[in-house]
Formats: structure tokens, sequence, C-alpha cells
């Protein structure tokens, strides 16, 4: 039997376009868990056909207003994968670098608004 | 004190990003949710209320039938509505799909095509009256500020739409079009980021929208005596903002 | 007054007195695209500099200018006024900029005196030096300022091969250099300086003659070249008008600014800016409840070149000084000069 349910309409983190509902029982067992995603698609895997590859670290850095650089440093990579690019350790150290302080940015933030 | 307006801020078809620049004004944030009554911000706080509103920040474009629903509900309940950013203008990037039959992206993108409700995407210009438009992927939290302290003192904001070469020169920067033979949009987009990338050396790619009177037809022109083609012409300004207006014409319309 | 000579390697001598006294602003790159920034020491300086690309009217008329802070204080307006009273030295001005100060100083103390120009004014001290290279775009000699320069210096200096001729223009400029041990300058080092003056008079290869300007200004005002530049085709192998407002950013004679008021989030205390403005923009000339003087493209353009030309407000003297700085920054690649002719030709 149901004991407990946790329900929010809209979750703040996903730019409240999401929403989680969770049944609990006595027992403390999850029986039911329901996370939904109402946000509109926006169709980036489609209109990046076709555009240049050095279009697409910007164009992807559009998809989450949140985590940018996350979706930029990825799209950098599939570039020079697709492209046999090796970059230097450098490049690297200094990619990581920026996102692990985006990621701070973002928990922090995360922390301190909601 | 008089009353304290009554602010709500609405996120549609975009990223969010917009909304971001809000919380990322470390400086002001604290002095600014201490002035207004911020009665709807999803994204911010778990009560919301979306009645008798002073002003809407509206961020993100128009793309399901229910936002065309949601957008003429705010507009009946708001008295000043600001399309904020330029997905709320003319849908910026998610816009680039409008050239691409709606079914061909969704078969893209989705196994199952028949569960996507969505449209292509527009300002919300195109189904409400829009009172003030904040330009910018995102907007600068300067031009944000002017708006919101000019609705307190009840005076028209200086939202200047001069182009990016304006910033540049005050910075000093060297013209990356005649000095490098670069393809910078520069002439033809609307300045208020402080010619961030061009004074870092980077063309800029547009993302503050058309300024005001742009001559897109000679920049493409420009662009083709650089050495663009016409499918690299068409790209540049199929970007932030192919779909108004002024850039029509060379997006390929 | 009295010429002098200094070595080229013995100038770090003259400078470092200056640098010891005053702020010091110089050229701080080689090329056209240099620009004035302050100098620490003598390997800042670049004098083989062709020119700059934003000019040097950005120290008596910055670009943003904050005028005055206020305060809202039980209904009383409080005001506190911003003075700069630093001290600083402009060095290796090329003629034509000296001469486009001079321009803007008639402007700024006329009528109505424009104190915060004028207190900058006062504080500077202009060592020009004259221009033997003169670049590709110049029509300095044309409009009468340049390549050589004949008033408006304090110090002016002439690269005479291994050595400098220093000729002293103002009281100002015998101050700064008093306690220096140079030599006199001889017969021979002056005939040097004129040598020098008619080789680079015949490196300025673009030539107008400024006295039709004006006229040709007043009897071209529905020209159809203005059509051309503002939405067709270009004029002389220029592409249409941008009208990004680059040229008269650039132009050291440009004075036209916007003035308005910032307020910080306590809606009491603020600031006066004046910003520079360009008529090239749309909002240059739109008025209360959007009225607009010149809504067209090529209203704009053919206003700009008219105040260059010498027909803006009356005058009858082109402000223009010819360094050339709009031709080479315009994307579009329009050209004054090819403009002026387009139209005398036309006629």
């Amino acid at each position: 039997m149901t004991e407990k349910t946790i329900k929010v309409d809209y979750i703040a983190r996903v730019e409240g376009q999401g929403a989680i509902s969770i049944d609990i029982t006595k027992y403390g067992k999850v029986e039911n868990l329901q996370f939904k995603i109402f946000e509109p698609p926006r169709f980036f895997e489609s209109f990046l056909v076709g555009r240049k590859y050095d279009e697409v670290m910007e164009l992807t850095s559009r998809i989450c207003g949140i985590c940018p650089v996350a979706h930029q440093i990825t799209a950098l990579r599939a570039v020079e994968n697709a492209m046999g690019i090796v970059i230097s350790n450098q490049t690297r150290d200094l990619r990581k670098l920026m996102a692990i302080s985006a990621r701070i940015f973002r928990v922090m933030f995360s922390a301190c608004i909601f | 004190m008089a009353k304290k307006p009554k602010i709500g801020v609405f996120k549609l078809t975009g990223c969010a990003g917009c909304q971001m620049e809000i919380f990322r004004m470390e400086d002001e944030f604290l002095d600014l949710i201490k002035l207004f009554d911020i009665s709807y911000w999803k994204m911010a706080k778990r009560d919301n209320d979306d009645k008798d509103l002073d002003i809407a920040l509206i961020e993100g474009g128009i793309s399901t039938p229910w936002e065309i629903e949601e957008i003429k509900c705010i507009r009946k309940n708001t008295k000043f509505l600001v399309a904020f950013g330029d997905c709320a203008i003319g849908g910026c990037i998610p816009s680039i799909r409008n050239w691409i039959p709606q079914m061909e992206s969704e078969e893209i993108v989705y196994p199952d095509p028949s569960k996507i409700c969505s449209t292509k995407v527009h300002g919300i210009g195109e189904y409400v009256k829009v009172d003030a438009e904040l330009k910018g992927c995102p907007p600068h939290r300067k031009t944000i500020l002017e708006l919101l302290k000019s609705a307190l003192l009840k005076i028209r904001p200086r939202l200047r739409q001069h182009p990016v070469c304006v910033e540049c020169k005050f910075q000093g920067n060297a013209c990356l079009i005649t000095s490098n033979k670069l393809p910078c949009m520069g002439p033809v987009i609307s300045g208020g980021c402080g010619a961030i990338c061009p004074t870092l050396g980077r063309i800029c790619e547009g993302c503050f929208g058309p300024m005001s009177n742009p001559n897109a037809s000679a920049l493409a022109n420009i662009f083709r005596d650089i050495g663009l083609n016409d499918e690299d012409i068409k790209r540049k300004f199929r970007k932030y903002s192919g779909m108004s207006p002024e850039f029509r014409l060379e997006a390929g319309h | 007054m009295a010429s002098y000579i200094i070595d080229k390697k013995d100038l770090k001598i003259l400078l470092d007195k200056f640098l010891k006294e005053f702020k010091v602003y110089g050229p701080i790159k080689p090329g056209l695209d240099s620009s004035v920034d302050e100098i620490k020491s003598i390997d800042d300086l670049h004098l083989e500099y062709k020119s700059t690309i934003i000019s040097p009217k950005k120290f008596f008329l910055p670009p943003k200018d904050t005028l005055f802070e206020f305060k809202i204080q039980k209904g009383n307006y409080e005001i506190k006024e911003i003075v700069n009273d630093e001290k600083f030295i402009l060095f290796g001005l090329h003629p034509c900029d000296v001469n486009a100060i001079l321009k803007l100083d008639e402007f700024f103390s006329g009528k109505f005196k424009d104190k915060y120009y004028q207190n900058r004014r006062k504080n500077s001290i202009i060592i020009a030096l004259n221009c033997t290279q003169p670049g590709e775009n110049s029509f300095c000699k044309s409009m009468n300022a340049g390549p050589f320069l004949y008033k408006g210096y304090d110090i002016l200096l002439t690269d005479i091969d291994t050595k400098y001729l220093i000729e002293i223009g103002s009281d100002k400029g015998k101050k700064i250099i008093q306690g220096l041990k140079l030599n006199i300058a001889s017969k021979n080092d002056l005939l040097k300086k004129e040598k020098k003056c008619k080789l680079a008079n015949k490196k300025i290869k673009k030539i107008l003659d400024p006295n039709w300007l004006p006229k040709l200004a007043e009897e071209n005002l529905d020209h159809e070249i203005w059509i051309d530049l503002g939405e067709r085709g270009g004029v002389a192998g220029s592409f249409p008008c941008l009208s990004c407002g680059s040229c008269s950013l650039v132009c050291p004679t440009c004075y036209c600014y916007d003035i308005y008021d910032t307020v910080d989030l306590s809606l009491k205390n603020g600031s006066r800016v004046r910003e520079l403005d360009s008529c090239q923009l749309l909002e240059y000339g739109q008025v209360a409840l959007g009225g607009n003087f010149r809504k067209d493209r090529k209203d704009r353009i053919r206003h700009w070149m008219f105040c260059k030309f010498g027909a803006a407000a009356g005058s009858k003297n082109s402000s223009c000084v010819g360094c050339g700085r709009c031709i080479r920054v315009c994307p579009s690649k329009i050209d004054i000069t090819k403009v002026a002719k387009s139209l005398w030709r036309k006629k």
C-alpha cells in the first residue's frame, strides 16, 4: 500500500519543464516512479545536419543555458573524433578545468537559489 | 513606498540561458529581488501565481499549440510584456529547423514521431503584442537591468540597437573584415554585448540579432568578395535571427 | 624659437624625463593598426607607426565619459562633478591628428564652452611627429593638414635619418625640455627636414581640391550617387553603405555625442554619461514619439560626407583632415575622395 507520495509538478533543476512523482510504501519501498519531461522538442540533431564543423560547438551550447560548457566540449570531442584530431595534453587539461569550473558554478548555483 | 511591481518570468521553447543571466547578476541580484514582487518564476520558486502581473519576461519561442494558448493567457494577465532574448523575438537557434520539413526533423530525432506535437518555431510577436524586446542570446545583464530600472522609474529604457562595430570602435579593435578578411557579422548585428568576440579576435556570430535598419544584402556581397559561397552566407544569416524580416532574404526565403 | 637635434638612440633620455613628470601616451604598435596608449618605457614606443585605428580624440572626448554623479536625498539633488586633472603628454602624434585637435578646439570653445573638453585640453602637451611615410589612404596634403606640421604643437619631431629634429612650438614645450642638454640644429639639419618634407609630399597619391568641396555638397543634395551609396551598388568600386558608423567613430574630427543618465538599483544615485554617437546610426536622428529626421541610409551617409566636405551647420571649411582612417576602416570600401570625385565628374 502506498503510504507516501512525493510529487513535484515542476523541477527547477530542469528549468521547470519536468515533473516527478514517487509513491513509497510503508516499508520505504518505492512502488511507482514517474519522471516526465514536457519540454518542447527543439530538434538539434536534425538542424545540425548540413552545418559546418566549426559551427557545431556554438550551436550546441544553446541546448541548455545552465550547462552550456558540457554540451560545447562534448560537441568539440565529437567533431575531433570524426576528423581524427588528437589534442595536446595542455588543451585537454584546459578543457577539463573549464568543465569542472562550469560544474562548480552549476552546483553552487543550485545550492544557493533552490 | 508604493506597491512593488509584480513580475513573472516564463519559459517557452528555449534553453533557460536568459533566466540564468538574471541569476548570474551576482552583485545586483539581491538588490533586484527586493525591488520586485516575484510572482511567477518556476525556475526560482515553488508557489507561482500568474495573475495580474505588471511585467512578464518571456523566454523562448512558440513551437507547440499549448504554448500559443499560454502566451495569449499571459498577455491577458500582464500589463507589460517583454520578449526576453532572441528565442522570444524570432526563434533564435531552434528556428534553423524551420527550413527543414517538420516531418523530416521528427523522423531524424524520434523513433516514433506520432507522439510528438510540435510546429515550426516563431517569436512570441507572431501571436501577441510585445511591449519591449531584450535582444541577445542571452541578453546582456546591463540591458536587463536598464529595462527593469526604467520600468520602476516609469521611463523609456535606453535600449540602443547600434551595430557591434560601434562597440568594437569603443574598444579600439582593428576591424576583422578589413584587416583580417574574416566574415564578421558585426556591421548588421545589434550591439549590447560590448563586442566581446571581436575583442578576443573572434568574428561576431550575430547572437544579438539584427540592428536597426541593417544592410544585410551589402554585407552578403562583402562576404562574397572575401571568398564565401552562397551556401556559407545563407548559413551565416540563418542562425540566430534567420526568421527576422531584416535577414529573411539572405537567409534564403 | 630655436631648434635642436637629438640622436635616435638618445630618445630614451628625452622620454625618461617626460615619464618622471607626466603620463605619456604614444603609439604602441607599428603599422596601420596601431593605437595610442600609455607608454611605460622606450620599448613600448613605436614611432615608425603609420596610423592608429582610433584617433587621439579619445583623450579629449572619450567614447564613454562620466560627467557628474548625482544623489537624491530628501528631495534635494546633490551633484558631484568628475574632473580629470591628470596632466599628460601625447607623444608622436601625426600632423593630421594635431590639425584635427585644432578643429575640435574650434568646436568645443566656440559660443558654448565645453569645460570637460577644455580641461583635458589644458592638461595636455602635444609632441607631434612629422609624417615621413604617409599611407596609401592619406590625403592630408589636399586638406592642408599634413604631411608636415606648422601649427598646434608644443614640440615637433622630425625624423632626419639618424637623428630627430626638435622644434619648439610653445612655452609649454619649452618648459618641459628645460634642463636637457640638446645640441642646436645646424642649417644642414633644417635643409634635411625640407628634403624629407618634399619626399613625403610626393608619396601622397590621393589628391583633392578642398575649395570645391563645400560647393559640391550644396549642389548635389539630390544626386543619385546617394541612392547608389545607400541602397544600390555603391560608388567607384565600393559596396553600399552598411551604416555601421565606423567611419565617424574613427574620424578624428567627428564630435557628435549622446548624453544620458544612469541610476543604480537604489534608484537614488546615478551619473550622467556622455557617449560618442554616430550620425550613421538610425537612433541618431530620432526624436520623441518616434520621429526620425534621417530614416534612410542614403540620408545618413550623405549627411556625414557633407559634414566632412564642410557644408554642415553652415560651415564653409572642410572638417576633414585627410587622415584616411574612414577609408581603411570601411568594410564596404567606401572612399570619400572617390565619392567626391564622382560627384564632381557627374555634375
